[in-house]
């Protein structure tokens, strides 16, 4: 066998490829995994938004904040008015 | 199917066809792997993080600056340097048998510059080696081995060109012991 055969028949044995015929089921796997996962953070993400906001003790100090914020910018502008 | 109607039936939530492309791209990409990484142990590991991530990163390709080929090959170069940086590096005397995968009617003089080619090959830089691969082994365009490799045309055939000048020195160096 000459060197330039050789050479090409080594090029054309390290283009040879045995994948596990599973393969694309287990890639097909992972990503029905990944994609269910993802899913349940969300539904959790939204759980935990309705909880939250359902909550009348949430409701309670978010509506305190609220009035706290507004009443400060009213003294605020009251405040400049006076001083001009 | 045409790719990109692939890719949009997959990004609107038929994630089955995602099978599809990965039956595409499954032998190039774990070939690709196994040639860049050396390592024909973990290669289908590190394909199938391959594939996750492109599932994942897919709503990010963008079909007006490059083929869907050239966007995963280029996830595959960057999780096989990755898988690299994390392996300790081989000496070259610890470099994996390939003899299993070779046609025993091979002659053992064929058998002896294989080994010799193979271990020319790894010992390549690696920007070297991952360019002639994709030249030589992939059969990809200049064109789209420097996209992959975020590199000019005229870097890639250099590298390809010093790659295979490497490799014939290995013939050269075989003929004159024969």
């Amino acid at each position: 066998m000459k060197s330039q055969d050789i050479y090409n028949a080594w090029k054309e044995n390290n283009r040879q490829i045995d994948i596990a015929k599973d393969f694309t089921d287990s890639v097909m796997d992972q990503i029905h995994r990944h994609r269910k996962y993802r899913m349940i953070s969300l539904l959790d993400l939204q759980r935990f938004i309705e909880v939250f906001f359902h909550n009348p003790i949430t409701q309670a100090v978010l509506l305190t904040a609220g009035a706290i914020a507004g009443l400060a910018r009213i003294a605020l502008v009251f405040s400049m008015l006076s001083a001009v | 199917m045409q790719e990109l109607e692939l890719i949009r039936r997959i990004l609107d939530g038929q994630i089955e066809f995602f099978r599809f492309i990965v039956e595409r791209y499954e032998r190039p990409v774990v070939r690709m792997i196994r040639n860049v990484t050396c390592d024909s142990v973990s290669c289908e590991d590190i394909a199938q993080d391959v594939f996750l991530a492109a599932y994942r990163k897919l709503a990010s390709f963008d079909p007006a600056r490059s083929s869907f080929s050239t966007w995963l090959f280029t996830i595959t170069r960057n999780k096989s340097i990755n898988a690299m940086k994390k392996k300790r590096p081989l000496l070259l005397g610890q470099l994996p048998d390939k003899v299993s995968r070779r046609d025993p009617s091979y002659e053992a003089a064929a058998n002896e510059m294989f080994d010799r080619l193979d271990k020319k090959l790894q010992a390549l830089p690696s920007k070297q080696r991952r360019a002639f691969i994709l030249a030589e082994f992939e059969g990809l365009p200049y064109e789209q081995i420097a996209q992959i490799e975020g590199t000019k045309i005229g870097t890639v055939k250099s590298r390809i060109n010093r790659a295979k000048e490497n490799l014939k020195s290995a013939i050269k160096s075989f003929e004159r012991e024969i």
